[in-house]
Parts: structure tokens; C-alpha cells; sequence
């Protein structure tokens, strides 16, 4: 075993990997999250289409409409969701997909809420670690995206790299880094949204603050954007076409419009995506690629609960259908 | 390079890392430590990840023991407050990531729980149970009646002395959050199902278990247990952890509450030197 792999392996150790999801045969499916979420609206949208029979669980309304009651015994784990009084046994639940977006505004800044915020949603996380129900979307497995380098050190690809990146709170490291690596771009280390800029002028100009904070830099890849969102084994790739450093923030931040279009990916690419996916022990992602006008591809991030309905072209919506599939047990992930 | 170096990532008044410190610079090594919101400035650590995604820290192959609970934003209270969030994340990140790159940590962190447990209280006594450990009865409610049904049902109280009164503590006993710290436990007693019953710390590293009774300050024997505490310490990744659990008195009985990631043994002083030699010895035979 080589150094890398070592290391790999022992890091390896830091996350568990459920890579098996396969919906009961029976029961009923949960959709966990905020009811307006639009992603949320789509599952629930094909799931209404083909019949099926689910319910969702509004984070908005809980507790208050929606009440979350388990409890184990020797007979093992029982308990129910209830929604407006009607309850949904536990035992029941074929499969779940679990999308919990961050505390409304309203709570920032108040600690006691803030605390409650917490206590109320680990109830949940709890129950999904020890229910028997196959879950999309867990926290645990999610976590490796709080940090990104160490998310990118777990790939551990031989045919998708990842840009040369130096976190370092040292002014004069970052400097020699962008000398040599020019041009270079920085962003969060953390799962914290930020825009993804090039290190020149103003920024350049403001690196010696890094010493209060580490910073991620990464050598600057030029080429084509490529989102892609896995779920199990299906891929579905959309390449955008822009001059933005960002692309989420093309628009909105550097007034540069977008163009999208369906990607083909090559199918080595594709197998790879899903394996670094389940690797992660995730089910469901969403990638960041850039291929280089060399034809490489880097990754930059794997997004563990993707916001994918911006991506899913209509009348197909062919990601929600994908994750339907794997929620009715139509498809399935194996060991 | 300094002969034999060690960093210690902890919090100031972390005891157990100070005496593990002086521990290790008895036994000749160059101890760095340093609080986790203060790594990045005290050491400049840098971390360079390569194209093939591996990831070196600028601070080579030094061993790391790790005693990071959580990161709390107080910790940037000098930043504005709409910075603090963002830079304890960022911290946070940075931090997981040089843990990831060490080869010799004790507790490697997991992405979701910095002392390395990764399990949460209904989990570990999921586990526990599965390992064979007997354990509480517990719920999880969002509703208030369930909740005061199951209190007068299970019949678990602590008691605990402060400011000369008896305090009877109902939460405690049944969601496994024992008060832990030395002047909170010295009168501790529990009664389960109306059994009379004492806490139990048991302290595992690398391998070997100390069971203590906090209450009478010292050891004791926790027959027919070990086996499934150890199971239970592998089962989570700990290099170092600790369980509490009551025994029950006049019976074998032990009930396993939790554990923890984040020792602390303070109390037991007299077994601490034992403790340190086995983890030097595991730090040395993580290398």
C-alpha cells in the first residue's frame, strides 16, 4: 500500500458508509424538509404522479402540527411522526428523504432559539440513525462537506483530479502559492456559501488579513463547468457556459448570462462520479466539474444535499425521477 | 526537528491535556499545545492538498492528541458578531482537514463530531444494546404529554447534593447526561426501578478499561463488562473514551448510559499516571 493509500484508508476510518439503499417493499415514503422547498416540490410532484403513497414532514411545522414520538424497548425501536393529529408509524416507512435547510432568519442571533433549533433537529437526526427505514440525505454521511479539503482528500481518483490547493493562514505562503500557481482563486473551506473569486487586485491587496483565518486557495482551473447530479447509479450532467469565476453567481454577482446544455459524460467519468458518491456514503450528490480544453476533469466539491431543481429540465425532470425511483425501490444501491 | 514532538490541541483548562503534557515532557518530548480557535495562528500550519488528492501538512508526520470537543464561536468573541459564526466554521473545516492528514491522532475526529465519537446519545445506546450492554429505557418526544407519561412510568432518579439540599433530577437520570464533573457527583445516587445503584466512569484507551466509582473515589471491579465496553469503544473509533453507567448495588447489574469521546478524569488521580503510559504507548504505536 502506498503512502496516499494509507493515508486514505486511515482517513477513511472517519466516516461510516452505509452504501446500501434499498427501499422496504411496503410502507410509506417520507419526504423530510420544508414544505415549499422547490426540491422537496419535486420529489413530491412525480412521487403524487405515479400514485405512490408518501407524506412530508415540515421542519416549519415542528413541533406544533408535526410531532416526532420513538422511543426502543425490548421489543425494539418503535414510535411515529404525526402530522395535524394523523400519525405515521415508524416501522412503516419504506424509505425517507431527508432535506433540512438551515433555521429561519427570524432565529438568527437568539441563542436560546438557537438552541432549540438544534435540540429539535437532532431528535430527527437521531431518529433516522437508528430507524430501520433507507434514508437519502442523513446528516452523517453529509458532514464530509463541512470541510472541503478534506471532503477532496477522500476522493481518491485516479481519473478525476481535484485543483492544487494550499489552506494556509500564512500571508507570505499564499503569496508564494499565487506566484507560482497563477492564476489562483479562493473560497470557503467550510460548508459556508461564498462566491468563488480569482486572488487579484483588491484581494491581493487584503491578504495579509488571512492571518486572523485560514484560507483556501486553489490553483484557478480554466475550462467548462459541468454540474452533475448522481443518484444511486443514474448520472445527469449539464454543462454551463460561462466567463464567471462562479458560475452559481453568474448573474446575480458578476452580470454574466449563463448558457446550459445537456453533457454526455464519458462513461469511465460517469462510473467514477458514482463511485467517489458512494464513497462518501452517499446516495444522492451533486458535483462541481470543470473539464480543461486538454480533456481532464477536476472536481471542485461534492454537494451532499444538492438543490437540483434548477438543473432538472422539464417535462422529464429526470433527477427527481431518479431519486423517486430509488425511494419506490424501482432502483437500488448495493454494497 | 525537536526530539520526540507531540501537539496537544486543546482548550486552556483542560487538565487532562495539561497533565498528559507534562506526562509526555517527562518522558523527553517536545510538547507543543495549542488551544483549537489559536492553531492556525500560533503554528501557521499549511496544508497543501495535490492534484491526486493527497493532503500534507506543512507540520510533517508530528503526532496530534486531540481534545477537541466543539468549537465554540465564543472562542472569535473578538470578531464582530456577524463574523463569529462564519469564522468558527471556517475554523472548524480547517481544523478537520489537518486532522485528516496526520497519521498518528488520538481520537481521529469524524466530520460530524470532533472528539471523535460520532455517535449520538440514542445511538450509542442503540449500540450499546446491540454489543450487549444493558441499557435505559428512553423516548424521544416532541410531545409534552409522552414525554411526563414516560417520567412517571420509568421510575429513574438521580440525586445529587448542592448547597446542602438533596436535588432529585428526573432528565438526568433518563436522557444519560450524568453530571460528570467531581464537585456535582460526591453524594450522586441513583435509584432505577427503585434500586438503590452508584455511577461507574470507565475510562478506555487503546485497548484497556478503568472502571471508577466517582462517588467513593475509587476503582472498582465492573464484572462481565469489559468485553462489551471495549466492543463498544471499537465500534466507534476511539483511541480514548469514557463511559458512564450506574451499577446497581447488592446485584451485577450495570446499566450503560453513554459515552464520550472527551474524557476527563480528574477525579481519579491515582490511576492517571497508568492512563498516560498506555496512551504514550498507543500514540507511539500509531506511528
Amino acid at each position: 500500500m502506498t503512502k496516499q493509500e494509507c493515508q486514505r484508508a486511515e482517513t477513511m476510518t472517519m466516516i461510516d458508509k452505509p452504501m446500501r439503499f434499498q427501499a422496504k417493499e411496503h410502507g410509506e415514503i417520507c419526504l423530510m424538509g420544508i414544505a415549499e422547498d422547490p426540491v422537496l416540490l419535486a420529489v413530491a410532484r412525480q412521487l403524487e404522479r405515479r400514485g405512490e403513497n408518501f407524506f412530508i414532514f415540515d421542519q416549519n411545522r415542528y413541533p406544533g402540527d408535526c410531532h416526532v414520538n420513538y422511543s426502543m424497548s425490548s421489543m425494539g425501536l418503535s414510535g411515529y411522526l404525526s402530522i395535524d393529529g394523523m400519525r405515521h408509524e415508524i416501522q412503516n416507512i419504506k424509505s425517507a428523504y431527508m432535506r433540512f435547510l438551515g433555521a429561519p432568519p427570524a432565529l438568527a442571533g437568539n441563542e436560546e432559539q438557537e438552541r432549540q433549533e438544534g435540540e429539535r433537529f437532532l431528535a430527527l437526526d437521531h431518529l433516522t440513525r437508528v430507524w430501520d427505514a433507507p434514508t437519502i440525505g442523513m446528516l452523517k454521511p453529509c458532514a464530509t462537506n463541512f470541510s472541503k479539503p478534506l471532503q477532496i482528500s477522500l476522493f481518491g481518483s485516479a481519473q478525476i483530479r481535484v485543483p492544487e490547493t494550499l489552506l494556509t493562514s500564512n500571508p507570505q505562503a499564499a503569496l508564494k502559492f499565487a506566484n507560482r500557481a497563477n492564476p489562483v482563486s479562493f473560497k470557503s473551506t467550510s460548508s459556508e456559501r461564498s462566491i468563488c473569486m480569482k486572488l487579484e487586485g483588491r484581494w491581493l491587496r487584503r491578504l495579509p488579513k488571512i492571518k486572523n483565518l485560514p484560507v483556501q486557495f486553489q490553483k484557478y482551473i480554466e475550462g467548462l463547468d459541468i454540474r452533475v447530479h448522481v443518484a444511486g447509479n443514474f448520472i445527469h450532467a449539464l454543462a454551463i457556459e460561462t466567463g464567471a469565476s462562479d458560475y452559481r453567481y453568474s448573474e446575480r454577482y458578476f452580470g454574466i448570462e449563463a448558457r446550459t446544455w445537456q453533457y454526455e459524460l464519458p462513461e469511465p467519468i460517469k462510473k467514477e462520479l458514482v463511485r467517489i458518491t458512494q464513497s462518501l456514503g452517499l446516495v444522492v450528490s451533486g458535483i462541481d466539474l470543470r473539464k480543461t480544453a486538454d480533456g481532464r476533469f477536476f472536481c471542485f466539491e461534492v454537494n451532499p444535499t444538492p438543490g437540483f431543481s434548477y438543473f432538472d429540465p422539464e417535462p422529464a425532470f429526470p433527477i427527481a425521477n431518479a431519486i423517486c425511483d430509488l425511494l419506490t425501490g424501482e432502483t437500488y444501491v448495493q454494497d | 526537528m525537536a526530539k520526540n514532538p507531540l501537539l496537544i490541541l486543546a482548550g486552556k483548562k483542560d487538565a487532562v491535556a495539561k497533565a498528559f503534557a507534562r506526562y509526555a515532557r517527562k518522558q523527553g518530548s517536545s510538547v507543543l499545545v495549542a488551544a483549537p480557535n489559536m492553531l492556525w495562528r500560533k503554528l501557521l500550519p499549511q496544508l497543501r492538498v495535490s492534484e491526486t488528492c493527497e493532503i500534507i501538512s506543512s507540520l510533517g508526520q508530528i503526532p496530534v492528541f486531540n481534545r477537541v470537543g466543539t468549537l465554540r464561536e465564543e472562542a472569535w468573541d473578538a470578531w464582530s458578531p456577524d463574523d463569529r459564526h462564519y469564522a468558527a466554521m471556517e475554523s472548524s473545516a480547517a481544523l478537520l482537514a489537518f486532522l485528516a492528514c496526520h497519521p498518528a491522532v488520538v481520537n481521529r475526529p469524524k466530520p460530524h463530531d470532533f472528539s471523535g465519537c460520532g455517535l449520538r446519545s440514542v445511538e450509542q445506546l442503540t449500540l450499546g444494546r446491540s454489543l450487549g450492554l444493558q441499557t435505559p429505557a428512553w423516548l424521544a418526544t416532541s410531545e409534552l404529554g409522552e414525554a411526563l407519561d414516560f417520567l412517571s412510568d420509568c421510575h429513574q432518579t438521580a440525586i445529587y447534593r448542592k448547597n446542602s439540599e438533596d436535588i432529585f433530577d428526573f432528565p438526568l437520570a433518563t436522557q444519560g447526561r450524568l453530571p460528570i464533573k467531581e464537585n456535582r457527583l460526591t453524594t450522586a445516587v441513583f435509584l432505577i426501578n427503585g434500586h438503590r445503584g452508584y455511577p461507574i466512569v470507565s475510562t478506555y484507551a487503546f485497548g484497556r478499561v478503568w472502571h471508577f466509582n466517582p462517588v467513593e473515589k475509587k476503582p472498582v471491579e465492573l464484572d462481565g463488562q469489559e468485553g462489551h465496553l471495549r466492543s463498544f469503544f471499537d465500534s466507534c473509533g476511539l483511541d480514548f473514551g469514557q463511559a458512564i453507567g450506574i451499577k446497581l448495588s447488592g446485584s451485577n447489574d450495570y446499566v450503560f448510559y453513554g459515552a464520550t469521546g472527551f474524557p476527563q478524569y480528574r477525579f481519579y488521580r491515582e490511576l492517571s499516571q497508568e492512563i498516560h503510559e498506555i496512551l504514550w504507548k498507543g500514540i507511539g504505536g500509531l506511528l
